[in-house]
């Protein structure tokens, strides 16, 4: 009878492990760092003049134009830019915000003004004074919306310190308002958006340059318009990621 | 109590087994949410494309010098031309040259491959759709003197247009090459040509010209595809409408077509 007392311990000591063993696969997984990182990115429309962009490539030493130089900036590259681009006759930031996520997820920002156009309008007489002559006054409006949007999906990292992502950015502004007729006013509103899949590195910023047709010379139609000079936009997108730091 | 022995471990290796599949599953769909397509697992999933349309005017005689120089890269622009990116500079060297020469718009993108991506820069163009008649008050605004008398016809209803420049593309690295990359392409520039005046200060309407294109292409990795020799009929030829013509007559022009795509391989930030 002796000899079955270690084929009785065995078997509850092999439970033992499995269920031990059971128990350290079914725990969830501690949090890795990309599951305590908050990614933020920042959005900059900025409108410049030609020179100051080849003054600012000059000054960074390389082409923004990939085939010839790179469009992917460090952050001290990415302020020398905003410095050579921005300011007194060289360009201005039309549009900036930012979003921030956790990793799979989104954010929205609207940052708008909602701008009443007139949409139709008629030539009435002042009820008080019917001998008058008739003015154009606007019976009918819309709404518009101008400012600036972001949309941001994170679709998934490739690598934890690359942010690979979906984007909607969009920003409008109003550059002018044409006069057609005496009591008519009309906006001339100019939007920038674009719709892409980027990766963009953390603590990088991928930039843009876009140079528009010849702008809208309405002095035809509104003798009131100014012309406006030539511009190159630049869409700045900038990666952030902010992991939180052990106790 | 033998076969009692072996359930108990039979069992036990069953949870063992369970635990191993649960694990299995949960690991799996992370990884879903994390790489929710198969190229972002792919080292190709960090590339992405950088790809640039520039619409250039210049006048037809200006082009065919460029072509007559005696740089040989320069003298097969005729067509359609693929350019690496030494030749481009050069080419954009020799085209800002001329006094013609006119960036009537660009626009670049970069989306990651088989990623439809959308740039568009664009004005809303407000212009008069609809007039009726209408006694202006006599005002002392110098800015519209021909209106000052009697009834005129005036702006009722108002219509919008973009113009600009619009690049909707498609890249696709190849899986046979890494250093090809296929293009579907939709650029589209447009802007005011200018504008017929029907015989009233008020009556003047814009008129657009539009250049589009659909095409689907193969570049290699850093070059760009020229389409060149397309000439362009001015204004003043392609309208015999209304009695007056706001613009001199212009010298015959031919567009380029500048598309240029690059592969662009980021790393983590260091």
């Amino acid at each position: 009878m002796t000899h079955r007392r270690p084929y009785t311990v065995a078997p509850r000591a092999l439970l033992a492990a499995v269920a031990c063993l059971a128990l350290i696969f079914l725990l969830p997984a501690g949090a890795t760092e990309s599951e305590t990182t908050t990614f933020t990115v920042a959005v900059s429309f900025v409108e410049t003049t030609p020179d100051a962009l080849a003054h600012a490539e000059a000054t960074l030493g390389f082409s923004l134009d990939p085939t010839q130089g790179r469009c992917i900036l460090s952050g001290d590259e990415h302020a020398a830019l905003l410095r050579a681009v921005t300011g007194k006759d060289r360009g201005r930031v039309v549009g900036n915000g930012s979003v921030s996520f956790l990793p799979g997820g989104s954010d929205k920002l609207n940052a708008v003004e909602t701008v009443r156009v007139p949409q139709r309008y008629e030539a009435r007489t002042d009820p008080a004074d019917p001998s008058s002559a008739p003015r154009i006054v606007p019976i009918e409006f819309t709404e518009r919306d101008v400012g600036l949007r972001i949309e941001v999906k994170d679709t998934g990292n490739p690598s934890p310190d690359l942010l690979r992502m979906g984007v909607i950015l969009e920003a409008s502004r109003i550059v002018d308002w044409h006069s057609f007729a005496p009591g008519t006013t009309e906006p001339l509103i100019k939007t920038w958006s674009l719709t892409a899949t980027l990766v963009v590195p953390v603590e990088k910023t991928l930039i843009l340059v876009n140079r528009p047709h010849e702008p809208f010379d309405s002095s035809a139609l509104s003798p009131a318009a100014k012309p406006t000079p030539p511009t190159v936009t630049l869409l700045l997108i900038q990666a952030k990621g902010a992991a939180l730091s052990a106790k | 109590m033998r076969a009692f022995r072996y359930l108990i471990l039979l069992s036990a290796l069953g949870a063992l087994c369970a635990a191993f599949l649960w694990q299995a599953i949960t690991t799996n769909s992370a990884a879903q949410v994390a790489e929710p397509d198969e190229s972002a697992a792919k080292p190709a999933g960090i590339a992405q494309i950088w790809v640039e349309a520039a619409f250039i005017q210049i006048d037809t005689e200006d082009l065919d010098n460029i072509r007559a120089s005696a740089d040989t890269t320069l003298n097969a622009l005729s067509g359609s031309v693929i350019l690496d990116a030494k030749a481009k500079a050069k080419l954009l060297v020799r085209l800002k040259q001329r006094e013609s020469f006119e960036v009537l718009g660009s626009a670049s993108l970069v989306t990651v491959s088989e990623q439809q991506a959308l740039m568009q820069m664009v004005e809303e163009v407000r212009y008069p759709a609809e007039y009726g008649t209408g006694a202006t008050p006599k005002t002392d605004d110098k800015d519209w003197p021909s209106l000052l008398f009697g009834s005129v016809l005036v702006p009722t209803k108002f219509e919008e247009r973009n113009v600009g420049i619009r690049l909707n593309v498609t890249p696709t690295i190849s899986p046979h090459d890494p250093k090809v990359i296929t293009l579907v392409l939709l650029p589209e520039v447009s802007f005011p040509a200018g504008y017929v005046n029907f015989g009233s200060k008020t009556l003047t309407q814009p008129v657009f010209t539009s250049w589009d294109l659909v095409t689907t292409v193969h570049l290699r990795d850093g070059s760009t595809l020229v389409l060149t020799g397309v000439p362009t009929k001015s204004f003043e030829e392609s309208l015999v409408l209304g009695p007056q013509l706001d613009r001199k007559p212009r010298g015959a022009k031919s567009s380029v077509l500048l598309i240029s795509a690059k592969i662009i391989h980021e790393g983590p930030a260091k």
